[in-house]
């Protein structure tokens, strides 16, 4: 069986995220369980404090403050000077990380092209409510990059980079995460859309996205021909051929092959998904035969990520 | 199990089994396929071996299938056969007894059954095995390329089937055997097959020709006797029916005789012999016409276990003798109400003629004529006319009152008599018979072997004789040597047309043979063959024995109706008698047609101690058999000889083709 190609014809805009898709995602908003400060007012709650109406927490009074966010009701009560003080408004700082490493260029439907979908729709998400979207392609490394995003302008050349992302080279997630890292030291959410089919530590990789700095969210998207090999041609006595390294592995295909072929499939899932949850990061498995609609409307809703 | 080409099959198996070795661990090009990741693959494989360690063995299971599959071709290769020795082409003789012991019930339904199911499973394994292999026996040389031969023997050996590789034929043949009572002479069924064997063993007469080896097959129950040629060039195969614990009491002795003064009084003297390891009471029943006469009980002790050096055991046995009063000619019926597993043997007949004594001529020139004389009267011949040779030349003999013997002494005559004759250092001019007088000065010479089942040499002895200068006795095809000494045959029978002629090659003078109490016994025994008419003895014959019945003017055929068969033979014009051929069943026959009341009735008796014998083991195969000869037992359904069975592993080999086909492609499609 032969890896999908490219398409001929490069990914239109509307391929990626349809006008129908876009009004059904001005609906919602991303949500963050983690709240986390922002370079700039948005629709997001801040722990900082701020000149919103809602009330955070009081302060004693030093000279030159303020005088008209005095307590008066606590002065007269306590018969000393306090300060009312308000949550700030901030915006929300969202990466999204597209793997482009050459094993997301495979499937029926393409990984790549799954995945590039559900990045558009998460950054016209984080977009539409003055967030802002940083993007990120990676696959030994950062590959290319796109930050600070804000508003629904730049949206189209949000689309136009996701467009001309091409698979490349074979993937290191540690690298990339770390180079992430380094990159944006700002707190806020990352969105990681992968395969995961690192032949790294996956543990060392998500390290330098644990911690309280971000809010990460792990989409793994797999295919169908991934999940179930029976599916494609992978039968008979093959020479298996990595797409990312060109390592040959000889099979015989065999029931019982299969059987535990599906079995390290799904336990790997459970331990990524466990690993995942141990760095404090939200995990998702997904199908690229799923819709994308599919899974932001429904799995990410379950998850916790929209809302 | 053997093989009949070995070394092609291993020649094979050093070939193909390396190749197929080479074929699995030799690399194969396997089908590129690329993936996004061989991570979870060799995450697989490597779980797969570690959980599974059968999988090892699964991932090998058409290594091992065809390994089978190709053992099984190899084994083709080799052809396989089994059980047995002969090989596909070989000649195959299977001898049937079918005398008197064979009709035996201690196996169900009698030996002689139970042999011809032997003898067609045998035909059946050629069937697969060497008829096959013989392609030149369809081309009309069967002796040369195989095939078998059907032999019965009883009295006399026939060949019931020449060699043939028809199968149909064959069993045809074997079913064809009937059943007698005569006495089984194996001896003569072998001289029957001496030319093969000796064919087999000096080799093909052509050039080019492969003479394929000749194996025989007796199958019988031991009784036969006399000693086991050695045939050189054939392999002798023993194969023994019936079984060791078969009870039998046995009439094996009966004789009547008038007495010489009161012609009707006849002293009846029968034997009865017990062949069970326990004593037997039962009734002696005698009949005369058909009416009960008389009834004894008697008490026939049983056999003694000591073996004799032939392994045959000593039956016990009983004499009763009684009187019966006899005026005219009668049948005299003895017979005992004891079941037991030969029927035959229970019942005997003697044949009363009328009291009349035997007419003989001598024709003696020298002093033996007072001498015997003397003989003859005591034997119960006591009208014996005296002759000189120039006066028998010159007898007319009355056709109307021929003599019933005529005894030569060292006369031999012009032409050969038609009357049954004794010649002593004489021979009738009968074509191949020739006596040749002694070329040198021999001693005295001693008899080697004579035939002692013969009805002539009944009780006669001849170890002690001993003979000056015997002749020299060529015989004809018909000849039938009775006594053999180192020079050749000294005492012979032939035949001449319907008359019986007994031949002595020396005179008894100069023997001490009229010294001994066996010359009048022998000349009692010739009297009685000869004269047919009993004189003063009853009148009795066994079955396989050739009677000569007096013929009947006017009657073109003469038939005699038995308990178990219907002879007839048409009688040869001019000629005074006919001869009966051999009778197959002991009883009693008579016929209605218009012949001599002395010849209306035939009793024809077993009476043979070695027939009644039922219960002879396997030890009574003779020892001088010969290193090549081997004995067996059969079993219902043994197969005696080897056969390809290339068939099954052939099969095999298919049916584990198959299964690693089926394996193989359940492996490919999931």
């Amino acid at each position: 069986m032969t890896p999908a190609t490219p398409p001929n014809n490069p990914p239109t805009s509307q391929q990626l995220l349809s006008p129908d898709f876009m009004r059904q995602l001005d609906r919602i908003d991303l949500l963050s369980r983690k709240v986390l400060s922002g370079k700039m007012q948005g629709e997001r709650r801040s722990k900082r404090r701020g000149r919103s109406v809602e009330f955070a927490d009081y302060r004693a009074y030093a000279p030159g403050d303020d005088p008209r966010f005095i307590d008066w009701n606590l002065y007269a009560r306590l018969d000393r000077l306090f300060l009312r003080l308000f949550m700030e408004e901030e915006d929300l700082a969202v990466s999204i990380l597209l793997d482009v490493s050459r094993s997301m260029d495979f499937g029926q439907p393409n990984k790549l092209m799954h995945a590039k979908c559900l990045a558009a729709s998460m950054a016209y998400l984080a977009l539409v409510h003055h967030n802002r979207v940083h993007l990120y392609s990676f696959g030994q490394s950062l590959e290319g990059q796109l930050p600070n995003l804000r508003g629904r302008r730049p949206m189209l050349r949000a689309l136009d980079f996701l467009d001309k992302q091409r698979p490349s080279g074979a993937g290191d997630l540690a690298a990339a995460f770390r180079a992430f890292a380094l990159a944006q030291r700002n707190k806020g959410m990352v969105i990681v859309i992968s395969d995961m089919l690192d032949k790294g530590d996956p543990a060392n990789a998500l390290r330098y996205l644990a911690g309280e700095r971000y809010d990460t969210y792990m989409i793994h998207v797999l295919s169908p021909e991934e999940l179930d090999p029976s599916r494609g041609s992978i039968t008979g006595d093959l020479r298996l051929v990595d797409a990312e390294d060109a390592h040959a592995t000889e099979v015989s295909i065999t029931p019982a092959l299969m059987k535990q072929y599906h079995a390290n499939v799904t336990a790997w899932r459970e331990s990524t998904r466990a690993l995942c949850h141990r760095r404090g990061a939200h995990y998702l498995s997904c199908d690229s035969s799923v819709p994308v609609e599919t899974v932001v409307l429904q799995y990410l809703r379950r998850l916790g990520l929209i809302g | 199990m053997g093989f009949l080409t070995p070394t092609t099959a291993f020649i094979a198996a050093g070939i193909c089994i390396p190749l197929l070795l080479a074929m699995y661990l030799l690399k194969r090009r396997r089908q590129e396929v690329l993936v996004s990741s061989t991570l979870l693959w060799r995450k697989a494989i490597e779980d797969l071996q570690v959980n599974a360690p059968f999988q090892t063995l699964r991932r090998n299971l058409l290594l091992l299938l065809q390994l089978l599959a190709l053992m099984a071709l190899l084994l083709v290769l080799a052809r396989p056969t089994l059980r047995g020795a002969s090989e596909p082409g070989q000649r195959v003789i299977v001898i049937l007894d079918h005398s008197a012991s064979m009709n035996a019930t201690d196996v169900t339904p009698t030996r002689l059954d139970r042999a011809k199911d032997a003898a067609l499973a045998l035909i059946d394994d050629l069937a697969s095995g060497p008829l096959t292999g013989a392609t030149t026996a369809l081309s009309g040389a069967p002796s040369q390329g195989g095939g078998a031969m059907i032999i019965s023997f009883a009295h006399r050996a026939t060949v019931v089937q020449p060699f043939t590789t028809d199968v149909a034929l064959l069993r045809a043949a074997v079913r064809s055997v009937p059943p007698t009572d005569q006495a089984g002479q194996l001896d003569r069924a072998l001289r029957l097959i001496e030319p093969f064997a000796a064919q087999a063993a000096s080799g093909a007469p052509d050039p080019g020709k492969v003479l394929a080896p000749l194996i025989v097959y007796v199958i019988s129950d031991a009784q036969a006797s006399s000693s086991f040629p050695i045939l050189p060039g054939a392999e002798l195969r023993f194969v023994r029916t019936g079984t060791t614990d078969a009870e039998n009491l046995a009439i094996t002795q009966l004789a009547a005789r008038r007495d010489t003064t009161f012609t009707d009084q006849v002293r009846v003297i029968t034997k009865l012999s017990n062949y069970t390891t326990h004593a037997i009471t039962t009734h002696l029943k005698v009949k005369l016409a058909g009416h009960a006469r008389m009834l004894h009980e008697v008490t026939v002790p049983p056999r003694t276990e000591a073996r004799a050096l032939d392994h045959s055991t000593t039956p016990g046995t009983h004499l009763q003798h009684f009187n019966v009063r006899l005026a005219g000619p009668t049948i005299l019926e003895v017979s005992h109400s004891h079941a037991d597993h030969l029927p035959a043997d229970n019942t005997a007949y003697i044949v009363m003629t009328e009291p009349r004594e035997p007419r003989v001529l001598l024709i003696s020139p020298g002093p033996a004529e007072s001498f015997l004389t003397h003989v003859l009267n005591s034997a119960g011949a006591n009208h014996v006319t005296k002759l000189t040779a120039e006066q028998y030349e010159a007898r007319a003999h009355s056709p109307d009152d021929p003599p019933d013997m005529l005894v030569f002494v060292g006369h031999s005559p012009q032409r050969t008599p038609n009357t049954h004759s004794l010649y002593f250092n004489a021979a009738p001019p009968i074509v191949g018979l020739r006596l040749a007088p002694p070329t040198d000065e021999l001693g005295p010479q001693p008899v080697l072997d004579w035939d002692r089942h013969d009805t002539l040499l009944r009780h006669v002895a001849l170890d002690d004789l001993l003979i000056i200068n015997p002749g020299r006795l060529v015989l004809p095809d018909t000849g039938h040597t009775l006594c053999t000494g180192r020079i050749g045959p000294l005492i012979a029978r032939t035949h001449a047309e319907t008359t019986r002629h007994v031949v002595v090659a020396f005179d008894p003078l100069d023997s001490n043979w009229p010294m001994q109490i066996g010359f009048p016994v022998f000349i009692r025994n010739i009297l009685h063959a000869n004269t047919m008419r009993g004189s003063q003895s009853g009148v009795e014959f066994r079955p396989g024995q050739i009677v000569a019945v007096p013929a009947v003017d006017g009657s073109d055929h003469v038939i005699y109706d038995g308990p178990s068969e219907i002879r007839s033979v048409r009688r040869v014009a001019g000629k005074t008698s006919v001869l009966l051929p051999a009778f197959r069943r002991a009883g009693l026959y008579s016929t209605k047609q218009p012949v001599s009341d002395s010849w209306r009735n035939i009793a024809v008796n077993l009476l043979d101690e070695s027939e009644s014998s039922l219960a002879k083991g396997i030890q009574n195969v003779p020892a001088n058999m010969g290193a090549h000869h081997a004995t067996a037992t059969i079993s219902s359904t043994g197969a005696m000889i080897r056969h390809e069975i290339w068939r099954w592993p052939a099969a095999a080999a298919l049916i584990l083709l198959i299964i690693e086909w089926l394996v193989y492609t359940r492996r490919m499609h999931l």
